[in-house]
């Protein structure tokens, strides 16, 4: 079993610089999602682990050993590629095979795995087939398999249910929690899903332009947001934000709102008129347009209709503040009470 | 309107540049018009029949770029109209390529000269005198010999010089400008660097150099046991920078992410050559194998330049048979082109060979 650890990674591509000075700890035997927007450095991170696009600068450890220059076969890891990178002369059998038969696996054994796994991912009556005769969605399944079959420490996956229907994801998705309790590894998961982040991971590793913004649990990274780009990543619709005339920023998830048609008595409460209104089924989204911004609001209420005058209102504790560094005010903050009067949810 | 007259054009320039063609290509039997051009400007160009299949090969093109325009603005309707614009090119086929080869073989029946190939007609008696002739023999023998070194030893060698000068550096972006010049170098040139380099008598390059480690000079091109090697390796030599381009080019084709894979795959270096490599560079390979095969047995300038057939005739090759007969002795025409269509036979055997026992394992 194995942890991964990154001391002071940089990397750049030529003059551009990716990354900076990255710290990160991925516990062993758990699950870690990393999301971020496009560009972030996802993959970039991923190929360092796999040892196959090295950093400028830095430690990579693993178990407390240094494996920064380390061999990747050696590594004792499992990649599926972002763009699947199956062998394209290669059979579906072959490709799953490939690794297997490198590391002089008896036949049998090969076999009975092979079977297995493609009967988990669903393509055990495609072993014959080449990977130009698949659907992108079969394809990303039998990059699945071709790491799956392998066992290893440490998966790294890149987007590996990206092209897959709803339904398939969610059954994949079960297969791979499933498949990382039964083995105990290390997974890393890349994601632009954030469902799938909140639903798969035991911890989140949140990335923007090359740097951790936040690193925790669902509950954590969710509750309590560092700073203003966890906070509106996370979260559909994402977190409301308004300015303050104190510089700070008020901020409040969408399904936190109380909307009503009288004035609340005490707190926080803001005067406002619904611009649209989508129903959902289950929930209701409303947009209300308030004199410092519009907000999202998610309520189980349908009753009101578009062009309504309302009233929404927070509670105190569901609010958050920013500063004007974009970065979390918390309660025990020296800027704490300030903001929470400006709010006005002080009592 | 105005694509009814692109079309128009199209049609009555593609059937011009077809007569023109014929004419041009005909109009020396027909006619008796000279073939040897007047003297004079416009004579020169005007007396012979050049003038009339450039003028065809022009318009043919012309006309074919036009139709295109047409077809693709949608105009096009008529069965026939891809027919017509193809014409140029097909007449063309048929009066360089097609006609030759039937003239060839036509030739073969009879007994001639250049001046006149007809003479008489003899039958098979050509095919007989050659599989009786001791010199094509040799000739054949040594020709399988050399294609059979000299293809191997090119695909061995590129390969492992792309290989060599795949990464991205520098240096090998020097090296394989390097190795593709002498690629540029006529035939006959590189034959006469190599005579020199491998001159028995005034210690050449080679000789010195040997001689220098103190081992005797050794006649390369004068004795029977190394000419034809002699020969072989200055082709390859002259070959290599090509087809290692040719490699080069395709192996860059394949993702980078597919060898990360097999690392990760615990692939080691000859299994990523042989399970990668070597199947995803395989529709290259292929058409390099026949081509170097095809260009193999038409071998002659090399040798004629380097050893003219000697010594004895240990680098004989069947090409230097065909210009030997054709135009050397006298009324041996026929025989010459009965070599010419033993040859041609030859390649084309191979070629459906290879297409037969290898076309299954190329991946495209
Ligand atoms: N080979 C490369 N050469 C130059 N720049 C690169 C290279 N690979 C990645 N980059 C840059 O590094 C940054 C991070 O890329 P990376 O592939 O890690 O993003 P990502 O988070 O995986 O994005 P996505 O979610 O779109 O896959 C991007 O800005 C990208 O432009
Ligand atoms: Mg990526």
């Amino acid at each position: 079993m194995a942890g991964i650890e990154f001391q002071n990674i940089c990397k750049s591509f030529g003059s551009a610089k990716v990354m900076e000075n990255l710290n990160l700890t991925i516990e062993d035997g758990k699950f870690t999602v990393l999301v971020g927007p496009s560009g972030c450095g996802k993959t970039t991170l991923l190929r360092i682990i796999a040892g196959i696009g090295p950093a400028s600068s830095g430690r990579c450890l693993m178990d407390g050993k240094d494996i920064t220059d380390l061999e990747p076969a050696k590594r004792g890891i499992a990649m599926v590629f972002q763009n699947y990178a199956l062998y394209p002369t290669m059979n579906v059998r072959e490709n799953i095979v490939f690794g297997l038969k490198n590391i002089r696996m008896p036949k049998e054994e090969r076999d009975k795995l092979v079977n297995e796994y493609s009967q988990i991912v669903g393509l055990l009556d495609q072993l014959q087939k080449s990977p130009s005769q698949l659907s992108g969605g079969q394809r990303q399944r039998v990059a699945l398999a071709r790491a799956m079959v392998k066992t290893p420490k440490i998966f790294l996956m890149d987007e590996p249910l990206s092209n897959l229907d709803a339904k398939l994801r969610v059954q994949m998705r079960g297969e791979l929690i499933e498949l990382q309790k039964r083995l105990g590894a290390t997974f890393v998961y890349v994601t632009h899903d954030q469902v799938e982040a909140m639903s798969m991971a035991d911890t989140i590793v949140l990335m923007n332009k090359g740097e951790i913004q936040q690193k925790g649990s669902p509950e954590e990274i969710y509750d309590d947001p560092n700073n203003v780009f966890t906070a509106q990543f996370i979260g559909t619709p994402p977190m409301n934000l308004l300015a303050m005339e104190n510089g700070c920023r008020l901020g409040y998830r969408p399904e936190v709102v109380r909307l009503c048609r009288e004035h609340a008595a005490a707190g926080y409460c803001a005067a406002g008129n619904i611009v649209t209104r989508e129903m959902l089924g289950s929930e209701t989204h409303y947009k209300v347009r308030l004199r410092d911004g519009d907000v999202m609001v998610k309520t189980q209420d349908k009753s009101f209709c578009a062009g309504e005058a309302v009233y929404i209102s927070v509670a105190a504790g569901d609010m958050y503040f920013f500063g004007p560094d974009e970065q979390r005010i918390r309660e025990g903050h020296a800027r704490y009470r300030e903001c929470l009067e400006a709010a006005g949810g002080a009592l | 309107m105005k694509r009814m007259r692109v079309k128009f054009l199209a049609v009555s320039g593609s059937v011009l540049s077809v007569l023109l063609l014929l004419g041009g290509a005909l109009l020396i039997k027909i006619a008796g018009i000279s073939d040897i051009p007047q003297a004079g400007f416009p004579g020169a160009l005007l007396g012979g029949r050049y003038f009339l299949i450039i003028l065809g090969v022009v318009l043919g093109v012309a006309s074919t770029c036009l139709g295109s325009t047409a077809v693709e603005g949608g105009l096009q309707k008529k069965r026939y109209f891809p027919y017509l614009l193809i014409a140029p090119a097909m007449v063309f086929l048929l009066i360089f390529v097609v006609y030759p080869i039937l003239n060839v073989l036509f030739l073969s029946f009879f007994r001639g000269s250049v001046q006149n190939p007809t003479k008489e007609f003899v039958g098979l008696k050509n095919y007989i005198a050659l599989s009786e002739k001791s010199q094509f023999i040799v000739s054949v023998k040594n020709t399988f010999f050399y294609a059979a070194i000299f293809v191997t030893l090119v695909i061995v060698c590129s390969l492992l010089m792309a290989l060599w000068l795949f990464d991205d550096r520098k240096i090998n972006k020097f090296s394989q400008t390097a190795v593709f010049t002498p690629h540029l170098i006529a035939t006959v040139s590189c034959a006469f660097i190599w005579r020199w380099i491998m001159d028995f008598n005034d210690y050449g390059v080679l000789n010195t150099v040997l001689s220098l480690f103190g081992i005797s000079p050794v006649p390369w091109l004068e004795s029977s046991k190394t000419a034809m090697w002699a020969i072989i390796v200055m082709n390859v030599w002259k070959n290599i920078g090509y087809y290692t381009l040719i490699l080069i080019a395709a192996m860059k084709n394949i993702p980078a992410e597919i060898f990360e894979a097999a690392v990760l795959d615990n692939a080691s270096r000859t299994k990523r050559f042989f399970k990668i490599i070597l199947p995803m560079i395989s529709p290259q390979l292929f058409v390099t194998l026949i081509l170097l095969t095809i260009g193999s047995f038409n071998v002659f300038d090399s040798v004629n330049a380097m050893t003219a057939g000697g010594p004895g005739s240990s680098t004989e090759v069947i090409a230097r048979f065909i210009y030997l007969f054709a135009f050397g002795n006298v009324n041996s025409l026929g025989l010459g082109c009965s070599a010419a269509v033993f040859l041609m036979s030859i390649q084309l055997v191979l070629t459906a060979a290879y297409f037969k026992l290898l076309a299954r394992r190329v991946h495209y």
